[in-house]
């Protein structure tokens, strides 16, 4: 009888315990153990931006002005450039085209030539290809 | 963009004409560059390549707004951009399970898809421990977004990418290297090819650290390595802002876009005794790394070769056809991407065993390189033909001519990594600007 009593109080015991773990469990409360409340870092960093500048005054017009087409010599811009200069042509017979083929990579005479391009253009258009 | 906005500065009014694909990018680029009203025109991507009727068609669609944008267009406003310090970073308080702090950093934009250490001011604190710089100083305005890198948002990426304070030294140096103009971190950063930042590393800092130089150095179960690569990634991408699909162009994308190659030299075990960095100036007892961008690599795997010169014969295959059609012919590394559009140089991941067997034959490094330019050549029918067009003292030459791909030993350059096995990988620079910085880890 004894024995019996030890076992039956033991499964109880067991029973007991299982329900209040289980009851922890489905308890939101009990969730607390998987929650944190912490500071961080916000790691985007602000910006270095350069003063925001407007850009320049547009041309009036196209007609007798100096147009320097900048070609950034990728594949995409060279085959795209005689024909929007055909089309500039076709429109404007009096406008003056010259083209620069200037990299987007750097390389040692690069600033001569934007200065170039720079110094004999009234307008630029520039082409961005792939 | 960066040339457009130059000759917008000195008052020449632009518009560009560009690919629909890029435009994102250089809106971006030109914003950062402080002309945020820059005039663009979207032509369909592709511009080129494709027919002369769509060719025609894309101009005659995009000429009368060129024109309109020359002539008659005024942007409606300036934008003003807001600019605070940048340090402190702001702190921000979260409550919640990991899980949710894991996603809030990449809902956010903070994060690059890999779970990140949250970066508590607690253990920032720790971080900023392993360095005497002071965490306000700006280390780095990380292109193309031009965000400020400080030695605090340095401390901060070591602990999100699970870096410890006596990596700082490292990931400073890291930070040095890459944002010198020599690596072009812009240009690797933004375009359609897949490139991989590479970290190179000599020195005693390798056993003190416990960066990988051996068996698998490349691979899993390399903390060091593989934490210093994210680091690198998390910096680019979050502060860089270097994001697909707008602003990354990489067509695939690769690997090396989310945890950078990092790697030791095996300097015990490199038969010419001499590391990559004493090569490049530095005392052997100097801790020193080495960036440069690639290309993804490729292997050699010869298991047969005895002799050096077979081997470098099956090592030259691999490398003449490495980066194809990007990789023109008689490249040399004094000349520009843009004279050439051409893979300058290369990296040889010499496996030990490959290095013993090359070192049996050639007892310096510059004489297995000498060997490699002779033997890395192509019939000129296997260069994109754009861009091979041999000099006239070359001779004649028809679709089958061998012709070579590099002109010089110091274009192709040794290192002895890794550990047992009959192996080595290649690692082609990708073709801009590109040149491999060395810096000393100062502690």
């Amino acid at each position: 009888m004894q024995r019996h009593g030890i076992k039956l109080f033991l499964t109880v015991l067991i029973a007991a315990c299982f329900v209040i773990v289980s009851a922890f469990s489905l308890c939101p409360d009990a969730n607390a153990a998987g929650q944190v409340e912490l500071k961080v870092l916000e790691p985007r960093a602000e910006l270095l931006s350069a003063p925001a500048a407007p850009i320049n005054t547009r041309l009036k017009t196209l007609e007798g002005k100096k147009i320097g087409i900048l070609n950034n010599t990728k594949p995409g811009a060279d085959s795209f450039q005689p024909y929007l200069m055909q089309v500039l042509k076709e429109a404007y017979p009096t406008v003056e085209f010259k083209v620069w083929n200037i990299s987007y990579n750097d390389y040692p005479n690069k600033a001569n030539e934007l200065k170039e391009l720079a110094a004999w253009s009234d307008g630029v258009i520039g082409l961005l290809g792939d | 963009m960066v040339d457009q906005s130059q000759v917008e500065k000195v008052g020449i009014p632009t518009v560009t004409a560009s690919s629909d694909q890029f435009t994102g990018l250089a809106k971006n680029t030109v914003k950062s560059l402080g002309l945020p009203d820059m005039a663009f025109v979207d032509v369909a991507h592709p511009m080129g390549m494709i027919s002369l009727q769509e060719i025609r068609a894309r101009a005659d669609e995009a000429f009368p707004k060129i024109v309109q944008m020359a002539t008659n267009w005024k942007p409606s406003a300036t934008a003003v951009q807001k600019i605070t310090p940048a340090y402190p970073a702001e702190r921000i308080k979260f409550k919640g399970t990991y899980e949710a702090l894991d996603k809030m950093f990449y809902d956010k934009g903070w994060s690059i898809g890999l779970p990140i250490i949250p970066p508590t001011p607690e253990k920032v604190a720790a971080m900023l421990k392993g360095t005497k710089r002071k965490p306000d100083e700006i280390v780095w305005a990380v292109p193309p977004r031009m965000g400020q890198l400080t030695v605090e948002l340095v401390a901060a990426y070591g602990v999100m990418a699970r870096c410890k304070p006596e990596h700082m030294p490292l990931l400073l140096a890291v930070v040095k290297a890459l944002s010198n103009p020599d690596y072009d971190w812009r240009g690797n950063s933004t375009t359609t090819a897949p490139t991989n930042p590479v970290i190179i590393i000599n020195g005693p800092i390798l056993d003190e650290l416990g960066i990988g130089y051996s068996t698998g150095a490349l691979g899993g179960e390399m903390p060091v390595n593989i934490s210093v690569g994210y680091f690198i990634n998390l910096v680019g991408d979050i502060i860089g802002g270097s994001v697909p699909p707008e602003i990354d162009k990489s067509t695939h994308g690769s690997r090396g876009d989310l945890v950078a190659v990092v790697i030791g030299e095996n300097e015990k075990l490199n038969p010419w005794k001499q590391s990559y960095a004493v090569e490049q100036g530095f005392k052997p007892t100097d801790n020193v790394l080495t960036a440069y961008s690639a290309y993804m690599g490729n292997i050699n795997v010869d298991h047969t070769s005895v002799k050096g010169e077979e081997l470098l014969n099956t090592m030259a295959a691999g490398l003449a056809g490495a980066a194809s059609g990007v990789s023109a012919c008689m490249t040399r590394f004094d000349r520009s991407y843009a004279v050439e559009n051409a893979v300058r140089f290369a990296f040889l991941f010499l496996g030990p065993e490959h290095a013993d067997t090359i070192y049996n034959d050639f007892r310096t490094k510059k004489s297995a390189s000498e060997y490699l330019v002779k033997k890395t050549v192509l019939p000129l029918w296997m260069y994109a033909p754009a861009r091979c067009k041999p000099p006239k003292e070359f001779g004649p030459y028809d679709a089958n001519t061998p012709i070579p791909r590099f002109t010089g030993p110091e274009q192709i350059r040794i290192i002895v990594t890794g550990g047992p096995g009959k192996q080595s990988q290649i690692w082609p620079t990708f073709p801009s600007v590109t040149k491999p910085v060395s810096v000393l880890i100062e502690k």
